[in-house]
C-alpha cells in the first residue's frame, strides 16, 4: 500500500479509533495518527523521484472507482502538491497539540472531525483524478463547518453556514466545468476519464470562446476558496468564529486549495481563457490587496485582522500566479507554503493569549510583552515573517510575486511575455507598506505598550477552566511554536531547494501561455490599429470579456 | 400472446407477493397478538423471497420473448423496489395499529377484528409494490393503466389507515381526488395516442411514431396524447404542475407512509415515463422496421422536449425554494422529493442509455437517502406524537446521537456532497445531461443544488449543533426498534455504497442492456464544436 | 563614454570565504544573546559576547583590508537562484555572496569599528537593564551589525535589500526598546513604516534593474555598464536611479521621508549614536555611491539628489537651531549633514560624500555618546535650558571637552577633518558649471554657518556658564517606564539620592571607565579621521580616503560625470583650457577661497552662538521674544520650533484620508458587500419561495384548480405552437 494512501488513511483510521476511544485517549490517538501521516508523507518525499522534472509521481492509474465515468482512485504528487500536502501534514500535529487545553467539551468529535479534515485536504492535494480532487476539496467543508458551528464563537452558526454555502455554490460551477471537459475529452477520445493530465491536454485544444467560459466557471469555484475580492466576505467571519486550530488549518491549508486549484486546473486547462481574463483576475487581486490591507488597519479584533491580512496576502499570491512568468509563478507557489506557515503561526499565537484572556479585542488587551516575553518574541518573529522581512520565509514569495508582476510586461527576453507590468506592481507594492502598517499597529497594541488587561472579574470567571495555564507560554505551547519558527527562518535563509523544486512545475504550468499572450498582444495591436486608446487596453478589466 | 409461459415466469415475483398479500390480509385478523406482531416479518420474508426469485426468473431471453420495450428495465428496478420495500416495511413496523395494540396489551380493551388495520395495511403495501413491479413488464397501455392504478389505490388507503390522526384522513381525501384527476389526464392522453397510432401495444406505438416522424413528423394528436400522458404521470413523480398535493399529503400522512409515498409511486411514475418516451425515442437512436431498414428517430419532438424542459426546471426550482420556508421537517422533505424529481426529469430529457441508467442509479441513491431521513423521523416521537417540527430535533445528538448523525448524513447526501451516495447520483445525471447537450439544464441544476444546501444544511446542523430546547428535550425513541434499524442501515448505506460504485452502476446499466441495440444504443457523439448554444433549438 | 572609465571588474575569489565571518560573527552573538535571555543568564554576558563578536569582525575586516588587492566576489552559498532557460533573462540569481571592493572595506571599517566601541559603551550605559532587557538590547545591536554588513558587503541587490530591511528591523527593535513607553513604540513604528515607503522604491528599482539587465549582481551589472550602458532595454531605464534614490532618501532621512529620524531619538542613546547617526543612516549614501554609474547616466537624477540634499541640509539646520533637547539638536544636525553627503553625491564628488560620511560617523557618534553620558548622569535630563556649566563639575571635564571636540568638528572649524570633507563637497558644488549647483554650494555654506551656530549653542549652554542642573522632570520617580531616554539611568539616580530626595538633593554620577574610555577613544578617532586630508593638504601625500574611493564603482561614476561636465564646458568655455580645473571661488583660487569662506561661516556661527548663549544668555530669549512679538516675523520661530509642520502635513495629506477611507471600506465591507450583496443573493430564493406560497393554500379545490390550470396552460401553449406549425 503506497505511502500516499497511508498518509491519507492514517487520519481516517485515527478518526475511527477516536470515535470508540475515551476523550483523554483521543488526544493522543489523533496526535499519533497525524504524526503517522506526516511520517508517511516525509518518507514518500524522500524517495520522491520527480523533484526536478515537474511531473506526477506515481503516474500509474489507480483502481477504478466508477468505470462508467472513468473515475479512478489515482493519487500522485508533483512537487507543488507534495509541498502543500507536506505543509498540511506538518501543521496537523501542531494544531492537535495546540488544541489540548482549548477544547473542553465534545472532545472526541473535535479530534475525529479534525483528522477527517486533514485527510480530505491531503486527498485533494494528492488526487490525480479530477473527481477524486473534488471529493477531497468538497468534503473539507463538512468537518470545517462542524468545527466552526460547534466549537466556534458566538456567531458560529452563521459563520459556518455562510462558509458552507459560499464555497458550495462556487465549487458546483467548478464541478460542472470539470464534467464538461471530461465530456469534451470523451468526444475526442471516445472514453470517459477524469485523469487531470488527460483533461488538461484536451482542454487546451478547445476553442477560445469555450476556454473562456471554462476558465470563468473554474475560477468562480476557486476564487471563493482563495478568497478573491469580492468573494471574500465569508473568510473574516469564519476565521473570527472558528476555534484556533480550525483557523490555522483554514488559513494554511484550505485556502491553499483555492490557489492550488488555479495552479492545477484553471490556468493549465484554459490558457486562452486565462489569457483573456488574466487582467480581470489581476485587477481583482490588486483590489483585494489594497482593500483588505486598509480594512486590516481599522480592525480591533486580532483574528479578523489576520484574516483580512490573508485576503491581502493571497491577493499578492494570485497576482504572482497571473503574472504568467516563472518568477511570479515560483513566488506564488512559494508564497502558498509560507503564508501557510506564518499565518498559521500567528493564529496559534493569538489563540494562546485568547485562551488566557478570552478576548481578541486589541483595545482592551495589550502590552503583553511585559507578562509573556516568550510569547511576545514568537509573535514578533511571525509578524515580521508575515510582513515579509528578508531572511524570513515571507519575503521570498512576496519579492518574487512582485518581481514577476513587474517584469510581466517585459516580453521576449524572459521567454514569458505578460500583460501586467509595472503599473500593477507599483499598486500591489503599496500593499507591502500597508502590511507593515497594520501588522506593526497590531504589534504596537498587543505586544508593546503599557500592560492592558481586561477587567479582572470577567477574566477571572472565564479564566477559571484554564487555571492550568501559566502566565507565559508553557512547554507544550513552545513545542507547538518552535517548529514553525524554525521553518520560517530556515525557509527564509535556505529557500534554494524549494525554489529549484518548484521551478519545473511552474514552467510546466505556463507551457501554453507565451503563445497565447503573444496572440493576445497581436489582437491588441490590431485593435490599437483600429482604436486610438491601445495603451489603456491592458488596464481595462472588461477588455478580457470582449472576445 | 403465443408464449404465455415466459411471461408468467417473468411475473413470478409479483405472483408470489400477491399470494403473500392475501395471506397478510388474513393474518392481520388473527386474535393472537404474536401472529399479528409477525406480520411485518412475514412481509419482509415475502419480499426477500421475491427478491431471491427475480434474478432466476428475469432473464434476457425471456424478456426479449416478451417483446418488452426495455427488456431488462425490470432486472434492476424490481430488485430495487423489493430491497427498498424491505426497508420501508421496517420503517412502518410497529407504527400501524400502535395505539390499539397498546390498549390491547394493557388489557384496557379486548381485541376486535373490526378495529385492526395491520392486515390490510401490509396487504396494500405489497399490492402497491406489485403494481410498481408490474409496470416494468408492461407491453401495452392498458397494462400500464392497470398497474399504475394498482400502485395508486392502495396508497390512498394506506395514507388513511396507516396512522390514527385526523390529518391523515384529510390527506387521504386530497390524495385520492387529485390522484383521480391525474389518472383522468393520462387516460385522456392514452386515448389520443391510441387514436393517432391505432395501437395499444407499446411496440406498435413505437413503430407508428417512428413512421410518423420519418414521414411528416409526429402528428399533433399523438403529441398531445404524449404530453397529456406525461403531465398525468407528473402526479406520480410529484412534478410541476401536478405536485401541489405533495406537501400537504406528505405532512398529513403518517411518517412511515410518507416514506413509502416518497419512493414507490415515484419509481412507478419514472418507469412509465421511461417506457413511454422510449416509444418516441431520443435523438440518435433508430429502430429496425419490419423490412430490417433502420428508421432513425427524429428524437423527442420539440414541444415534448419543451414541456419536459419546463417541467424539469420548474420542478427543481419550486421544490427547492419551497423547502426553504418550511419549519416542518416532513414538509421540507416533501419539497425536497419534488426537487429531486426535477433532477430526475433531466435524465428523461437526456434519454438514451445514459439517461435511463442515470435515472435508475439516481432512484437507488434517492431511495436510500430519503428512506434514511424518513426512518429517523419515524423512529422518534414526542409525547407519543410523531415528530413534525424541525426544531423538535434541536440538540438531538445529546439524547439520540445515532439518529442525529443519520439525519445529518442523509442531509449531506441529499444535497449532493461527496463522497456520499447522492453526489454520484448527481454526477451521473450531469454526465448524461452533458452528453445530451443539456448544458443549460446542468447549470440550472447546479444552482438549484446550491439553493438546496440552504435547507439541507439546516436538516444536518439542527440536530447536531443547535442547543436543545424545552420541546426537543421530550423527544425519544418509539417503542419499536425497527425504524431505528432501517435508519442506521440506510445511513450506513449512504456512506459505504459509494465504495461499490462500480457494482451499482453496472447493475443499473442492466436496465438498457438486452434491448436490441439499435433501440437505445449509445448516443451518436457530435463534434466538439457542440458548445453552450448547440441545444438552443430544443428550448422553448 | 562609459567604456572610457571602466568600473574595475571583480574576480571570483572563493578562498576569501573567511571574510564572511564578518556577517557570521554578529549573527552568532545574536543567537548567544537569545540563549542568554532564554536561560535567564544574569550579568553582562550578552555585552561580552557582542563586544567580542564585533571586535572580531572588525579584525576580520582589517585582515580583509590588508589582503585587499582589487575587487573580489566571494561566493558563499546559493540563496535565491533559479533558471528556466539558457538566456540571460531566463534566470534569477541572488546568491549569498560577498562583493568586496575598496568602497565596501571603507564602509565596513568604520561600521564595525564604531560598532565595537559603541557596544562597549552600551555595556555600561545599559547596565541597569540586567537580564532579558539587557540581552534584548545586544541582540538588537548584533542583528543590526549583521544586517549592516550584509547591506554593505552583499554581492547583489537582493542581499543589499536583505540588509536594508534588516537594519530597519534592528532600528525598530531598538527604538522601541523601552516598549512600555507609547512614545517609543510609536517612534519605532513610524521609523519602520517610513522606511518601508523608501524600501518599496528600492524594490521597484531592483525589479527595473532586473528587467533591463537580467541580473542583480554588481559584478555583472558593472560588466554591462562597461559594455556600454544598459542592454536589451525596452523601457525607460532612467527611472532606475529615481527609484533607488527613493530608497536612499527613506533610509538616510532626506527631505520627503526625514521625519522619522528625530522621533527615533526615543531609543537608547548608544542606538542613536550607532544606528541613527554613524552607520545605518549612511546606507543611502552607500547605495548611491555603489550604484553611481547608473546615476551618472542620468544628470537629471543627480541634480535631484543634489537639490534634495542641499534643501534637506538647510531645512534640518533651521529646525535644529530651535530645539531644546540636546539629542534632537544632534538628530537634526545628522539629517543636515546627510544632506551635505547627498549634495556631494549630486554634484559629483563621491569622494567628498564618502569622506564626509566617514568623518561624520566619528564626530557624530562622539557627540551622541557625550549626550548619552550626560543623560546617564543627570537622570535623563537633556533640556539644554536646564543644564549648565558641566565642565566645572568634577568628573565631567572629559565629557565636556570631548563634546567640545565633537562640536568643533561638527561646526567644520577650519582644519578639522569635517572641514576638509565638507570643503570637498562645497568646492565641487561652487566650481560646478551648473548654476544651480553653485547656488546649492552657497546654500551649503550658509547652512554651515547655521550648523556652527546651533552646535555651539548646545556646548556653550551645557558645558559653560554657571553650574546649574536639574534632573529630568520625571527622572526622580525611579520608575523605569517613565525615564526619558537611555532607559534605567533613573535607577542610578535613585541609588544616589534615595527614594524621596528632592531635586536639589540630586547628585549627578560621573561616567565610569567604559563610557570614559570609549569617549576618549572616539575623540582620538575623530581627530584621526582627519589624517587622510591632512596628509594631502600639508604633507602633499596621498589621500587614503580618496584612494579607497578610487577603484570602486563610485569613482568610475564620478569620472563619468566629470568627463561629461568637461564635455559641456569644452564648447568654448574659458575654463576648458586648463583641463579639469577647479575654477575659482570669489575670484580666488578655489581652495583658498573656500578656506576663507568656510572659515568665516564656521567661526561666524560660533561667535554668534558664543554671544547669544554664553556671554548674554538673556539676549537669545529676547531675540526670540522679539521675533514672536512681530506679526510678520513670528512665523520664523514658530515654524522652526514646530519643524515646519511637516508631520502635521503628512498626517493631513496621507494618514487622515487613508484612515477615513479605511473606515468607509470597513463599513462597506461589513454592511454593503456582505450585508446587502451576499446576504441579498441568499435571500432571493427565499423570496421566490414566499412568492409561490399562495399556491399551497391547503384547499383541495385550490390544488385541483392549479393542476388543471397547469395542464390547460401547457395544452394552450401546445395548440398555439401547433397552429403556428411546429418548427
Amino acid at each position: 500500500m503506497s505511502m500516499i494512501w497511508t498518509s491519507i488513511l492514517m487520519p481516517v483510521i485515527g478518526a475511527a479509533l477516536v470515535a470508540v476511544s475515551s476523550p483523554r485517549l483521543s488526544k493522543w490517538i489523533s496526535l499519533l495518527a497525524t504524526l503517522g501521516s506526516l511520517a508517511a508523507l516525509t518518507l514518500f518525499a524522500f524517495e520522491f523521484p520527480a523533484w526536478n522534472n515537474g511531473q506526477y509521481h506515481p503516474t500509474e492509474a489507480g483502481p477504478a472507482w466508477l468505470d462508467a465515468a472513468g473515475i479512478r482512485l489515482s493519487v500522485g504528487f508533483d512537487t507543488v502538491s507534495l509541498l502543500l500536502a507536506l505543509l498540511t501534514a506538518f501543521l496537523m500535529p501542531l494544531c492537535i497539540i495546540g488544541s489540548y487545553t482549548a477544547i473542553t467539551e465534545r472532545v472526541k468529535e473535535y479530534y475525529g472531525w479534525f483528522l477527517l479534515l486533514g485527510a480530505s485536504i491531503i486527498l485533494a492535494f494528492a488526487a490525480r483524478d479530477a473527481i477524486l480532487f473534488y471529493v477531497g476539496y468538497e468534503f473539507t467543508l463538512v468537518p470545517m463547518t462542524i468545527l466552526i458551528a460547534v466549537y466556534g464563537g458566538t456567531e458560529r452558526r452563521v459563520a459556518a453556514i455562510k462558509m458552507f454555502l459560499y464555497t458550495f455554490l462556487g465549487s458546483m460551477f467548478m464541478l460542472a466545468a470539470i464534467i464538461y471537459v471530461a465530456w469534451e475529452n470523451r468526444v475526442s477520445s471516445g472514453a470517459w476519464t477524469f485523469d487531470i493530465d488527460t483533461l488538461t491536454a484536451t482542454a487546451v485544444r478547445l476553442p477560445v470562446s469555450t476556454q473562456y467560459w471554462l476558465f470563468a466557471s473554474l475560477m468562480i469555484g476557486f476564487a471563493v476558496k482563495v478568497p478573491l475580492f469580492p468573494l471574500h466576505t465569508w473568510l473574516p467571519l469564519a476565521h473570527d468564529q472558528a476555534p484556533t486550530a480550525g483557523s490555522v488549518i483554514l488559513a494554511s491549508a484550505m485556502l491553499k486549495l483555492g490557489t492550488y486549484g488555479n495552479y492545477r486546473f484553471a490556468l493549465p486547462m484554459a490558457p486562452a481563457g486565462g489569457t483573456e481574463l488574466m487582467v480581470v483576475v489581476a485587477v481583482l487581486s490588486i483590489i483585494a490587496i489594497i482593500y483588505a490591507s486598509l480594512i486590516c488597519w481599522v480592525q480591533t479584533d486580532a483574528k479578523k485582522l489576520i484574516a483580512y491580512s490573508s485576503v491581502a496576502h493571497l491577493g499578492l499570491c494570485m497576482l504572482g500566479l497571473f503574472a504568467l512568468n516563472p518568477v511570479g509563478a515560483e513566488g506564488a507557489v512559494f508564497y502558498m507554503v509560507n503564508h501557510g506557515l506564518s499565518t498559521g503561526a500567528l493564529f496559534l499565537c493569538i489563540g494562546m493569549f485568547y485562551e488566557r484572556y478570552h478576548t481578541k479585542d486589541t483595545d482592551v488587551l495589550g502590552g503583553l510583552a511585559r507578562k509573556m516575553p516568550v510569547w511576545a518574541s514568537f509573535m514578533v518573529l511571525f509578524t515580521f515573517a508575515s510582513i515579509g522581512l528578508p531572511g524570513l520565509n515571507g519575503f521570498i514569495g512576496e519579492f518574487l510575486c512582485l518581481g514577476g508582476t513587474f517584469i510581466a510586461e517585459h516580453d521576449g527576453q524572459s521567454g514569458y511575455p505578460g500583460v501586467l507590468g509595472p503599473r500593477f506592481a507599483v499598486i500591489a507594492g503599496l500593499g507591502l507598506i500597508f502590511a507593515a502598517m497594520y501588522l506593526l499597529i497590531l504589534l504596537g497594541k498587543i505586544v508593546w505598550g503599557p500592560l492592558r488587561e481586561p477587567h479582572h472579574d470577567s477574566a477571572h470567571t472565564h479564566a477559571a477552566p484554564h487555571a492550568s495555564l501559566p502566565t507565559d507560554l508553557n512547554a507544550r505551547e513552545i513545542l507547538v511554536l518552535t517548529p514553525l519558527a524554525v521553518a520560517c527562518i530556515w525557509l527564509g535563509v535556505q529557500p534554494q531547494p524549494m525554489l529549484k523544486a518548484i521551478e519545473p512545475c511552474a514552467t510546466r504550468m505556463l507551457a501554453n501561455y507565451p503563445d497565447e499572450v503573444r496572440r493576445l498582444k497581436e489582437r491588441e495591436a490590431q485593435m490599437a490599429a483600429d482604436a486610438a486608446d491601445a495603451p489603456n487596453l491592458a488596464q481595462m478589466p472588461q477588455h478580457g470579456g470582449v472576445h | 400472446m403465443d408464449a404465455i409461459g415466459p411471461r408468467l415466469l417473468l411475473l413470478a415475483p409479483e405472483i408470489l407477493l400477491f399470494g403473500a398479500a392475501v395471506v397478510a390480509a388474513v393474518l392481520g385478523l388473527s386474535r393472537r397478538h404474536s401472529v399479528r406482531a409477525f406480520l411485518p416479518v412475514f412481509t419482509c420474508l415475502a419480499l426477500i423471497a421475491s427478491l431471491a426469485l427475480m434474478p432466476i426468473t428475469w432473464t434476457a431471453s425471456r424478456a426479449n420473448e416478451a417483446q418488452l420495450i426495455l427488456p431488462m428495465l425490470g432486472a434492476f428496478i424490481k430488485p430495487l423496489l423489493a430491497a427498498i420495500g424491505i426497508l420501508l416495511v421496517l420503517v412502518s413496523a410497529g407504527s400501524v395499529d400502535r395505539g390499539f395494540e397498546a390498549a390491547v396489551a394493557r388489557g384496557r380493551t379486548t381485541f376486535d377484528p373490526q378495529r385492526v388495520v395491520a392486515g390490510e395495511f401490509y396487504a396494500f403495501f405489497l399490492f402497491s409494490l406489485i403494481g410498481a413491479m408490474l409496470l416494468c413488464s408492461a407491453t401495452d397501455l392498458i397494462w400500464i393503466f392497470l398497474a399504475v392504478e394498482l400502485v395508486s389505490l392502495p396508497t390512498y388507503i394506506m395514507v388513511a389507515v396507516g396512522g390514527s390522526s385526523r390529518r391523515s384522513g384529510e390527506a387521504a381525501i386530497k390524495y385520492f381526488f387529485l390522484g383521480a384527476l391525474s389518472t383522468a389526464v393520462f387516460l385522456y392522453g392514452f386515448a389520443m395516442i391510441y387514436g393517432s397510432t391505432g395501437s395499444l401495444e407499446l411496440q406498435g406505438i413505437q413503430t407508428a411514431l417512428a413512421a410518423q416522424s420519418a414521414g411528416s413528423g409526429i402528428d399533433a394528436m399523438a403529441l398531445a396524447g404524449l404530453i397529456l400522458a406525461v403531465l398525468g404521470f407528473c402526479f406520480k413523480i410529484t412534478a410541476v404542475p401536478m405536485h401541489f398535493y405533495a406537501p400537504d399529503v406528505y405532512e398529513g400522512a403518517p411518517s412511515h407512509v410518507t416514506a413509502f409515498l416518497a419512493f414507490v409511486p415515484k419509481v412507478a411514475g419514472f418507469v412509465v415515463l421511461i417506457v413511454l418516451l422510449t416509444c418516441v425515442g431520443w435523438t440518435g437512436h433508430s429502430l429496425v422496421d419490419s423490412d430490417g431498414v433502420r428508421v432513425p428517430y427524429a428524437g423527442l419532438p420539440t414541444p415534448l422536449t419543451a414541456v419536459l424542459w419546463m417541467v424539469a426546471v420548474l420542478t427543481m426550482t419550486l421544490g427547492n425554494v419551497g423547502a426553504l420556508l418550511q419549519s416542518s421537517v416532513k414538509r421540507m422533505l416533501a419539497y425536497s422529493s419534488i426537487a429531486h424529481s426535477g433532477y430526475l426529469v433531466i435524465g428523461l430529457l437526456s434519454g438514451g442509455a445514459a439517461g435511463i441508467e442515470a435515472i435508475s442509479f439516481y432512484l437507488l441513491a434517492y431511495g436510500v437517502m430519503t428512506t434514511a431521513s424518513f426512518a429517523v423521523i419515524v423512529a422518534l416521537e414526542r409525547r407519543g406524537e410523531e415528530i413534525n417540527e424541525l426544531n423538535d430535533l434541536a440538540g438531538l445528538r445529546q439524547k439520540q446521537p445515532v439518529m442525529a448523525w443519520m439525519l445529518a448524513i442523509s442531509g449531506a447526501s441529499l444535497v449532493g456532497l461527496p463522497p456520499f451516495l447522492g453526489f454520484f447520483g448527481k454526477v451521473y445525471l450531469f454526465v448524461a445531461a452533458i452528453e445530451a447537450d443539456q448544458f443549460a439544464l446542468v447549470l440550472i441544476a447546479v444552482l438549484n443544488s446550491a439553493v438546496s444546501a440552504l435547507y439541507y444544511l439546516r436538516l444536518a446542523t439542527v440536530p447536531l449543533v443547535a442547543p436543545p430546547s424545552a420541546r426537543s428535550e421530550e423527544v425519544e425513541l418509539v417503542p419499536s426498534r425497527w425504524p431505528w434499524v432501517a435508519a442506521v442501515v440506510c445511513g450506513i448505506g449512504t456512506v459505504i455504497l459509494p465504495g461499490f460504485l462500480n457494482t451499482l452502476v453496472r447493475s443499473s446499466e442492466v436496465t438498457t442492456s438486452g434491448a436490441d441495440e439499435v433501440t437505445v444504443g449509445a448516443p451518436i457523439i457530435d463534434t466538439p464544436s457542440a458548445s453552450l448554444s448547440s441545444n438552443a433549438s430544443e428550448r422553448p | 563614454m562609459i567604456a572610457d572609465f571602466p568600473i574595475p571588474q571583480a574576480v571570483v575569489a572563493p578562498e576569501l570565504a573567511w571574510v564572511g565571518l564578518a556577517l557570521l560573527l554578529p549573527l552568532i552573538s545574536a543567537v548567544l544573546c537569545t540563549v542568554c535571555a532564554a536561560a535567564r543568564l544574569p550579568g553582562k554576558l550578552p555585552a561580552v559576547f557582542t563586544v567580542l563578536a564585533l571586535a572580531a569582525s572588525f579584525v576580520v575586516i582589517l585582515r580583509a583590508y590588508n589582503a585587499y588587492s582589487g575587487p573580489v566576489q566571494v561566493p558563499i552559498f546559493e540563496w535565491m537562484s533559479f533558471a528556466w532557460g539558457e538566456g540571460r533573462f531566463q534566470q534569477f540569481t541572488a546568491p549569498c555572496a560577498l562583493y568586496i571592493d575598496s568602497l565596501t572595506l571603507f564602509w565596513m571599517l568604520f561600521v564595525t569599528g564604531l560598532g565595537t566601541l559603541i557596544a562597549l559603551y552600551a555595556s555600561e550605559y545599559m547596565e541597569t537593564e540586567k537580564g532579558a532587557g539587557y540581552a534584548r538590547f545586544f541582540f538588537g545591536i548584533s542583528i543590526f551589525l549583521f544586517a549592516m554588513s550584509s547591506l554593505v558587503m552583499g554581492d547583489n541587490l537582493v542581499m543589499l535589500y536583505l540588509g536594508w530591511e534588516g537594519v530597519g528591523l534592528a532600528s525598530y527593535l531598538l527604538i522601541g526598546f523601552d516598549y512600555q513607553r507609547p512614545a517609543a513604540v510609536a517612534a519605532a513604528k513610524k521609523a519602520f513604516i517610513m522606511n518601508r515607503v523608501g524600501d518599496l522604491g528600492l524594490a521597484l528599482g531592483i525589479f527595473m534593474l532586473w528587467a533591463n539587465y537580467g541580473t542583480l549582481q554588481y559584478s555583472q551589472l558593472f560588466q554591462a555598464m562597461n559594455a556600454g550602458g544598459q542592454t536589451g532595454v525596452d523601457w525607460d531605464v532612467s527611472l532606475i536611479p529615481f527609484l533607488l534614490m527613493l530608497g536612499a532618501f527613506g533610509k538616510s532621512a532626506q527631505f520627503p521621508l526625514f521625519t522619522w529620524l528625530p522621533d527615533a531619538m526615543e531609543g537608547p542613546t548608544p542606538v542613536s549614536a550607532l544606528i541613527h547617526a554613524a552607520t545605518m543612516v549612511t546606507a543611502g549614501v552607500f547605495l548611491i555611491a555603489r550604484m553611481y554609474p547608473f546615476f551618472a547616466l542620468h544628470p537629471e537624477a543627480l541634480a535631484t539628489v543634489a537639490w534634495i540634499g542641499g534643501g534637506t541640509a538647510l531645512l534640518a539646520a533651521t529646525i535644529g537651531m530651535a530645539q531644546y533637547d540636546i539629542k534632537r539638536v544632534f538628530a537634526y544636525s545628522t539629517i543636515s549633514q546627510l544632506g551635505y553627503m547627498f549634495l556631494g553625491l549630486g554634484v559629483g564628488t563621491t569622494y567628498g560624500a564618502c569622506y564626509h560620511t566617514f568623518t561624520h560617523a566619528f564626530f557624530k557618534a562622539l557627540l551622541f555618546l557625550t549626550a548619552g553620558a550626560i543623560m546617564h548622569g543627570f537622570a535623563g535630563q537633556l533640556d539644554l535650558r536646564k543644564l549648565s556649566g558641566l565642565r566645572h563639575i568634577p568628573g565631567w571635564r572629559l565629557v565636556s571637552w570631548t563634546m567640545f571636540i565633537g562640536c568643533l568638528w561638527l561646526a567644520a572649524f577650519p582644519y578639522t577633518a569635517a572641514f576638509f570633507s565638507k570643503d570637498a563637497i562645497l568646492l565641487k558644488a561652487l566650481t560646478s558649471t551648473r548654476w544651480d549647483f553653485v547656488f546649492l554650494g552657497w546654500l551649503g555654506l550658509f547652512t554651515a554657518a547655521l550648523t556652527a551656530y546651533y552646535t555651539f549653542r548646545v556646548w556653550f549652554r551645557v558645558c559653560c556658564g554657571p553650574v546649574h542642573f536639574e534632573p529630568a522632570a520625571d527622572g526622580h520617580h525611579g520608575d523605569a517606564s517613565h525615564d526619558a531616554h537611555g532607559h534605567g539611568n533613573a535607577h542610578k539616580a535613585h541609588e544616589v539620592k534615595g527614594a524621596h530626595a528632592a531635586d536639589h538633593g540630586f547628585h549627578p554620577h560621573a561616567p565610569k571607565w567604559a563610557i570614559s574610555t570609549v569617549l576618549a577613544l572616539l575623540a582620538i578617532g575623530t581627530v584621526a579621521a582627519g589624517f587622510p586630508a591632512y596628509n594631502e593638504a600639508f604633507a602633499h601625500g596621498t589621500n587614503w580616503a580618496q584612494k579607497m574611493i578610487v577603484g570602486s564603482s563610485a569613482a568610475a561614476g564620478a569620472q563619468i560625470v566629470e568627463h561629461a561636465a568637461q564635455h559641456d564646458t569644452s564648447a568654448g568655455d574659458h575654463q576648458a583650457a586648463n583641463g579639469p580645473s577647479l575654477g575659482t571661488v570669489l575670484g580666488m583660487d578655489a581652495h583658498t577661497g573656500l578656506l576663507v569662506v568656510g572659515a568665516t561661516a564656521s567661526i561666524g556661527g560660533i561667535l554668534i552662538a558664543a554671544y547669544l548663549h554664553l556671554l548674554s544668555r538673556g539676549s537669545a530669549d529676547a531675540l526670540r521674544r522679539a521675533l514672536m512679538g512681530n506679526v510678520f516675523t513670528r512665523w520664523l520661530p514658530v515654524c522652526m520650533e514646530r519643524k515646519w509642520f511637516v508631520d502635521e502635513i503628512y498626517h493631513g495629506l496621507f494618514r487622515l484620508p487613508l484612515w477615513l477611507g479605511s473606515q468607509v471600506l470597513h463599513f462597506g465591507d461589513k454592511h454593503f458587500l456582505d450585508g446587502v450583496l451576499v446576504d441579498g443573493i441568499a435571500r432571493v430564493p427565499i423570496a421566490a419561495g414566499k412568492l409561490f406560497r399562495p399556491l399551497y393554500g391547503g384547499a383541495l379545490q385550490g390544488y385541483a384548480i392549479s393542476m388543471v390550470a397547469g395542464v390547460a396552460l401547457v395544452l394552450a401553449w401546445m395548440t398555439w405552437v401547433w397552429l403556428r406549425g411546429f418548427e
